[in-house]
């Protein structure tokens, strides 16, 4: 046992010398010592990104620290195939036991996923630090009560006038393309377009989403809209909340049927105690703008200028990103995370499982093939269905292609790329016929019914490619690699 | 073992030859099977290598010949009585081999292996000899003929590399520590827990390589690198094992002590095997192969097994100063076929060899002769 390898304590010394010479599936992935590695690492890179992140406030290094963990993770990953993964119990034609193809896979996609996840930690403890020292409620009740705070202290300069913009709507209709899902649109814009201020035509399909944005309108007719807008009362704000219906940001609308339209006199005092509460609270220098000798009028402006307002809504920005970076908006994440891991994973175990020669062949086989059926795909000037077609084509070719493997007496390079390809496709194989059948939908009811919700097929998709790799590593792509490998040469 | 094993033990003891007694010791305590007696064996082989480090082939303390003797007995009340007998491993039946990127060709080939069996096959360089050896293994596809693995049921071609152990001549570099390669080996022939432990430490001092069981691949010999490959794949359990060239890269004594180690752990009933080697020594090989078989060109031109029905006439290699004409003239009453490679003349005569042999001392100065009338090495002219 060499017992010479630094940083690892006795306790798992012993660990990875019991499980050498107990389960050497096992121990040849090595997860445990990756386990180890991973976990110390993630203490000090967790310590260290809470030293530097501590100040939730300040712009965030979070993708500096994170560029310096991939390239830490890709380093380890490295160490892992290179000096970790040398014992090769399949190619060493060692006893192999009824789950050990199954075994093999799960422990080589969780120590993937263990590297995979590394670059994550910076985001999470950013987001920890960010969601312990502040909530979102807090911020948003803060964000309101220092526009209203701003807008009574200055009450005398902000403008009360709404401006009023006059639209005059137009017909708009669209047809479809003959053999095609392509629209085409007709606007009949009146000829007696008006050219007085603020004054405007507009589409009716225009009108919608303009009418989504108003404060407040008057319809003169079917035809005649004014469409009012409040002034700017908000001076800080956020984006991450203005589409929380729980988490409600006052408009300059609500700021001012609060605030200025039945205006009482405040305690002026009290009320600059507050602002300056504020400043202490999301103020830092770093987040100051430069103003200079700036001596716009705007009033607005001298708002943010007199309050640090600009400093105090990036403080605040930060801190609402921070939040929401890693814990919530997680599904794209997670699918990042899943596929990167998969397709690591998935190279590693077919790696393991083939001889050097057919894995790089291999590889080349799926780039050429994937430039020829895109070119061809082009040409044709095919949809998107003859892109599934054609994998799809390619899928069944390759499976016969290896299931020939069980006749064969030498072994054979293109059999061999043939079963790779199939072991590493086949997670995806059901997102194809998905893919396929969402895609026909699309073109024959597009307008009759546009409202199918197609996620949900493509998550069951997802989960029903990995369930049926796992279900068949065992009875078939382990006997397939078993027979193919140890086939003799021609 | 027998009791003659215990008195051969026994006798090399008495006659110092100790590096020997302890290997026997050893596959003496391995056959019986006890963990106990193997331990104890370990550590009095131990014994001895430690001494022979430190006082460089002084003679052993008294103690170490108690400990032996006392150990030999203790084997030799438990020691089961069925000794090993011979079992058919492998029937090959006029294989053949064409390259489609070459001329070369194998011609068909037929042989039979039983377990504690060695079969020696000899020839020139690209005569074929690989070839032959890659077939058998597994490892090249036959174009004719059959192979079949008698202990085997139904294999496919994983049971067969699992079943057959083949060490090439260029031995793949070994990554990570010698020592855990020895126990992942052990690990995959389904040797766990202590008996891992015990059969690692076992092979170690069984080939002398305890010393250098902590070290790496790139710190040790060429000649190691063999040993430890043979470690290693003992370790397996195969029940075939092919070499080839395995004596190129060993110095004299250690070609001696591996040859005859193999034909000991061959024979033994913890693992009987049978053994397919391919060497340009044949003395050595000759001396310890049950069956030799000669391939030129990618034919079997000789097999020792058919010599006494094919062998016709008598061969004699000797080493002498004087010229061709000279020794023409002491046998011009006979019609021989004489031969010079270069070092040695070569006679082949229908006399026998002792009269031939004594023709020759009687005659001229002679400083060395063997008599190669049933040896391949007659074929190498």
């Amino acid at each position: 046992m060499n017992s010479d390898r630094p940083f690892v304590p006795n306790f798992l010394q012993k660990f990875d010398k019991k499980l050498l010479i107990t389960n050497p599936t096992v121990w040849s992935v090595r997860t445990h010592l990756v386990l180890y590695f991973v976990l110390l690492f993630t203490i000090v890179i967790s310590l260290f990104c809470a030293a530097l992140l501590q100040d939730a406030r300040a712009d965030n290094s979070v993708a500096t620290i994170t560029s310096f963990v991939i390239m830490i993770a890709i380093i380890g990953f490295i160490i892992w195939l290179k000096y970790l993964l040398r014992f090769n119990v399949f190619k060493r034609f060692g006893k192999w036991h009824s789950a050990d193809g199954l075994v093999t896979y799960l422990l080589i996609f969780f120590t993937t996923l263990l590297f995979t996840f590394l670059p994550f930690i910076p985001s999470i403890v950013q987001s920890t630090i960010a969601n312990v020292t502040y909530t979102s409620q807090e911020l948003v009740n803060d964000i309101n009560e220092i526009n209203s705070t701003a807008n009574l202290l200055e009450y005398d300069k902000i403008p009360k006038k709404w401006t009023a913009d006059t639209f005059y709507i137009f017909k708009s209709t669209y047809t479809v393309k003959p053999n095609s899902t392509d629209t085409i649109w007709q606007y009949n814009v009146p000829i007696n377009t008006t050219d007085k201020a603020n004054n405007f035509n507009i589409s009716d399909k225009d009108l919608e989403e303009k009418l989504l944005y108003t404060d407040s309108l008057i319809k003169i007719n079917d035809s005649n809209y004014i469409l009012y807008k409040a002034p700017q009362y908000a001076y800080v704000s956020s984006y991450r909340f203005l589409e929380n219906d729980k988490l409600k940001i006052l408009s300059n609308k609500e700021l001012y049927n609060a605030v200025i339209k039945n205006y009482v006199k405040p305690n002026r005092e009290q009320l600059l105690q507050r602002m300056a509460f504020f400043k202490s609270k999301y103020f830092l220098k770093d987040n100051e703008y430069d103003y200079g000798s700036n001596t716009d009028n705007d009033y607005a402006n001298a708002i943010v200028k007199t309050y640090s307002l600009y400093s105090i809504d990036r403080g605040i920005n930060n801190v609402a990103e921070a939040q929401s970076w890693f814990f919530r908006d997680k599904i794209w994440l997670i699918n990042l995370l899943f596929y990167f891991t998969l397709s690591l994973s998935l190279l590693v175990f077919i790696f393991r499982h083939s001889t050097t020669k057919t894995f790089f062949l291999s590889i080349l086989t799926a780039v050429i093939l994937s430039i020829l059926s895109a070119l061809f795909v082009v040409i044709t000037s095919k949809n998107e269905s003859a892109i599934f077609i054609t994998m799809f084509v390619y899928y069944v070719l390759f499976t016969v292609l290896a299931l020939t493997i069980f006749n064969s007496t030498t072994k054979s390079l293109v059999q061999g790329i043939s079963l790779n390809l199939i072991v590493f496709f086949t997670p995806i194989l059901p997102l194809l016929c998905v893919g396929y059948y969402v895609q026909c939908i699309y073109e024959y009811n597009e307008f009759k019914n546009n409202n199918i919700n197609t996620s949900l097929y493509y998550i069951c998709a997802e989960v029903v490619g990995f369930v049926l790799l796992l279900i068949l590593i065992e009875p078939l792509f382990k006997k397939l690699y078993r027979k193919w490998y140890a086939l003799p040469e021609a | 073992m027998t009791n003659s094993f215990a008195n051969d033990i026994q006798s090399y003891l008495q006659h110092d030859d100790v590096a020997l007694a302890v290997r026997r010791m050893l596959d003496a305590a391995l056959d019986t099977g006890k963990t106990d007696l193997i331990t104890r064996a370990i550590s009095w082989s131990k014994s001895y290598h430690q001494q022979e480090a430190e006082t460089l082939f002084t003679k052993m303390p008294p103690q170490f010949y108690d400990d032996g003797t006392q150990l030999l007995i203790a084997i030799q009340s438990v020691q089961p009585d069925n000794v090993h007998t011979s079992k058919a491993l492998l029937e090959v039946s006029n294989i053949t081999k064409q390259y489609s990127n070459s001329s070369f060709s194998l011609k068909p080939i037929s042989l039979k292996l039983n377990t504690g069996k060695v079969l020696g096959v000899v020839g020139e360089n690209g005569n074929g000899k690989t070839t032959l050896l890659r077939m058998l293994g597994g490892q090249l596809a036959i174009n004719g003929g059959s192979i079949k693995y008698c202990l085997l049921k139904n294999p496919d071609e994983y049971a067969i590399k699992n079943h057959v152990a083949f060490i090439p001549q260029r031995i793949p570099k070994w990554y990570g520590g010698l020592k855990d390669n020895l126990h992942f080996s052990a690990s995959l022939a389904g040797i766990y827990g202590a008996e891992n432990e015990l059969m690692v430490s076992f092979m170690l001092e069984r080939l002398n390589l305890t010393a250098y069981a902590h070290l790496n691949w790139d710190s040790i010999s060429s000649g190691y690198r063999t040993r430890f490959e043979i470690a290693r794949v003992l370790l397996q359990k195969p029940q075939l094992l092919i070499l080839d060239e395995p004596l190129a890269n060993l110095d004299i004594k250690a070609q001696q002590t591996i040859l005859t180690d193999l034909i000991y752990m061959a024979k033994g009933i913890h693992n009987p095997m049978g053994i397919v080697l391919s060497s340009q020594q044949l003395h050595e090989v000759e001396k310890v192969a049950d069956t030799v078989i000669f391939i030129k060109q990618g034919q079997c031109m000789f097999s020792s097994n058919d010599a006494a029905t094919t062998i016709t006439n008598t061969a004699i290699e000797f080493e002498t100063s004087v010229t061709r004409d000279v020794i023409l003239a002491i046998f011009a009453d006979k019609s021989i076929d004489l031969h010079y490679n270069g070092g040695f003349y070569t006679i082949v005569t229908s006399d026998t060899a002792e009269s031939t042999i004594k023709k020759l001392v009687d005659n001229i100065s002679i400083s060395y002769f063997r008599d190669i009338t049933y040896s391949t090495k007659r074929f190498f002219n």
